[in-house]
């Protein structure tokens, strides 16, 4: 997400700076131009804290200068230099800047031809511009008509999060809202899906006007509202249906009924770009599918569950020993602690299927062994013993699918992906493919995934009409 | 003043713009269980016949139940997020009180299933018994005109008219302080889900 450098992410840029120019600019210049100096604006692209690129801007009445640009050294070459002069360039042009000017050594071929990539044209030859004696190129390029990325404004609410999410196409981060019920579920240990549907009630109209409050932007400015058409609670789905065709209705916007799977998978992007074809485990509460995916376009289920989701499987899991909703944390925290002590058998299922509940029953029936012989139930080494066998299972029919459906990346999708020890297993196992782990707070739902999504539908023009009916047990292959 | 009023919470699907003391446009179908795809077809429909701009309006106005679980939503739903995000009024009226409209001794029952019905009963502007939810058996059906579903109590069903219903009980329809803690009256507390 690019957003404006904060003093806080100064050490890091100064890093940057350092790796980058021959004549670094100072912590005391860096603070000036942060603190100061009206006319500069300096921002910068975090992925989980790190600073990945940062760009300056200096706003001159209706020219503006791009004073540095700059990528840190582990990630350039991925596009992210691109992204953030894209992503300068639409600010300038929304500030109102009719030009954008910089300088360029002209034997850098590299920056020349980034430059010339998005139209920036030289203007004349500063003679002798840098100290080593070498020329700079004036660039210049004009700002008026250029088309502003396409932004979509997202609502999720398919389970007990009522969240909602703007971002443009350019995969800039312009809002996200999310609130929980998990705590009010946690209280009776799952989701009450008509208490969920009251709470989304409560929620729907505060989430979206936030999103769009903090994104700065008008409705107008939209062009497209995307909401979670299926799978999930049908009365929680119909609410943020209503919601999103309420805004698509009133601003005669395209409607775009998103798959929420499909957001597990495409939020990912937000770290890097996906490639195809791949592979991607969709670990969840209400799913456990091994989908291969050959483009953006095309899903198709290898293999799913027979019976419990692996997410179910932990929260049963957790009640037989007495532990809070939602299951997954609390299982993982202990497993941590636990050894291997205990046997359960491994779930036997042809093909890339899986099944948990012959797993979950055989915890069951180990506790009340357990307790009829007197024996007290070390919950660590139980959890231990349990996290294993599932997990293994998942990772060991992953690699099967990857034999028979080669891939070039491989992604973990779903809130089952947060599982430390899952995400240590992927690792593990899938060293050699370019793999992708969401960065836990994509974990859970969000309104950002259904966004990240809808812009594929978007590109291939996928749109519902307001009559649209929501699909609680929708297959990702439709 | 020009509103929007939506009825959602039962069998049928009403809307209708209301200016001042007119109807511009209405619709009102029958349209059990189908109204979250049908609405905004409903809603495209009043505002072509009225020729008004959809964004126009002053005020909308809903029945916030008691009624269907979902169909209550979807009014309400739509009244929170386009009173926040237009921004305009929202207002709203019981389900039973706007089916009485401004009749005279008349009680309002609507199937809330278990041999139970939701209940009002309205004599013009006054409430005679607020609403609640209440075993057939123990209603008192006196000489009270049957509105809704009569069939339960050996009369005839009848809904009257709902969009001239919103008309006639303007004067009751209730001002929402604050939009984002609008919720819809169920009848039924979300804490008895819980064992």
């Amino acid at each position: 997400m690019i957003e404006l450098m904060k003093e806080e992410d100064l050490e890091q840029v100064l890093q940057i700076e350092n790796d980058s120019f021959s004549n670094p600019w100072s912590r005391k210049y860096f603070l000036n131009e942060i603190a100061n100096n009206d006319l500069s604006e300096l921002y910068v692209e975090k992925i989980d804290g790190e600073v990945i690129s940062y760009g300056d801007l200096w706003y001159m009445f209706e020219n503006c200068d791009l004073t540095k640009i700059a990528v840190a050294k582990n990630h350039r070459n991925k596009g992210y230099g691109k992204k953030m002069l894209k992503y300068l360039i639409a600010t300038a042009n929304k500030r109102g800047c009719e030009f954008m000017h910089l300088e360029v050594n002209v034997n850098n071929a590299e920056a020349l031809k980034l430059y010339e990539g998005f139209g920036f044209e030289p203007v004349r030859t500063r003679k002798r511009y840098y100290e080593n004696g070498d020329d700079a190129y004036d660039m210049m390029r004009g700002l008026i008509g250029e088309s502003q990325p396409k932004k979509v404004l997202a609502i999720e609410s398919s389970c007990d999060e009522t969240a909602c999410a703007i971002i443009d196409e350019d995969l800039n981060v312009l809002s996200s809202v999310v609130t929980s019920q998990i705590d009010v579920h946690a209280r009776f240990g799952g989701v009450i899906p008509e208490v969920a549907s009251r709470m989304h009630v409560e929620q729907i109209s505060t989430i979206i006007k936030e999103a769009v409050d903090q994104a700065k932007v008008s409705m107008d400015e939209i062009d497209a509202i995307a909401y979670t058409i299926g799978p999930g609670l049908i009365g929680s789905l119909h609410v943020g249906a209503i919601g999103a065709k309420s805004l698509a209705f009133f601003y005669d916007k395209p409607l775009i009924g998103v798959h929420h799977l499909k957001g597990h998978i495409f939020i990912n992007e937000l770290i890097k770009p996906l490639q195809y074809p791949m592979m991607a485990l969709v670990v969840s509460g209400g799913h456990t599918e091994l989908v291969y995916i050959e483009n953006d376009q095309s899903f198709r289920i290898i293999g799913t569950t027979l019976d419990d989701a692996i997410g179910e499987a932990y929260d049963k899991v957790a009640r037989v020993m007495k532990e809070a909703y939602p299951g997954g944390p609390v299982i993982d925290r202990l497993a941590k602690q636990g050894k291997a002590h205990y046997q359960l058998p491994t779930p036997k299922v042809d093909g890339y299927n899986f099944s948990f509940s012959g797993l979950k029953n055989a915890v069951l029936q180990l506790v009340k062994k357990e307790e009829a012989a007197g024996n007290e139930i070390n919950k660590e080494d139980l959890a231990y013993a349990f996290q294993e066998v599932a997990l293994n299972t998942l990772v060991k029919k992953t690699k099967a699918a990857l034999e028979e459906y080669p891939c070039k990346s491989v992604v973990i999708a779903g809130g089952v992906a947060a599982n430390s020890r899952l995400r240590e297993l992927m690792k593990e196992n899938f060293a050699d493919k370019d793999l992708i782990l969401p960065p836990l707070k994509y974990c859970t739902d969000n309104a950002l995934m259904i966004a990240c999504a809808a812009l594929h539908y978007l590109k291939a023009g996928k749109f519902v009409g307001l009559d649209a009916s929501s699909m609680p047990s929708m297959s990702i292959e439709d | 003043m020009l509103t929007l009023c939506i009825d959602t919470a039962y069998k049928y699907l009403t809307c209708a713009l209301i200016k001042d003391d007119q109807i511009l446009s209405s619709y009102s179908k029958e349209c059990f269980k189908k109204q979250s795809e049908e609405v905004f077809n409903a809603l495209a429909e009043v505002f072509e016949k009225a020729g008004v701009d959809k964004r126009s309006i002053d005020s909308i106005c809903i029945s916030k139940g008691p009624g269907s679980y979902t169909g209550v939503r979807i009014a309400m739903s739509i009244a929170k997020v386009m009173g926040e995000m237009l921004p305009c009024d929202v207002y709203t009226i019981s389900t039973l009180r706007l089916y009485a409209a401004d009749r005279s001794n008349c009680m309002v029952i609507m199937d809330a299933r278990a041999d139970r019905v939701y209940c009002g009963v309205y004599d013009g502007k006054d409430v005679l018994m607020n609403d609640q939810a209440i075993a057939i058996k123990d209603l008192d059906v006196k000489d009270y005109q049957i509105i809704g579903d009569g069939s339960l109590v050996g009369k005839a069903n009848d809904y009257g008219d709902i969009p001239t219903a919103f008309l006639k009980t303007k004067a009751v329809w209730q001002k929402a302080e604050n939009i984002a803690y609008l919720t819809p009256e169920y009848l039924k507390e979300s804490e008895s889900y819980y064992r």
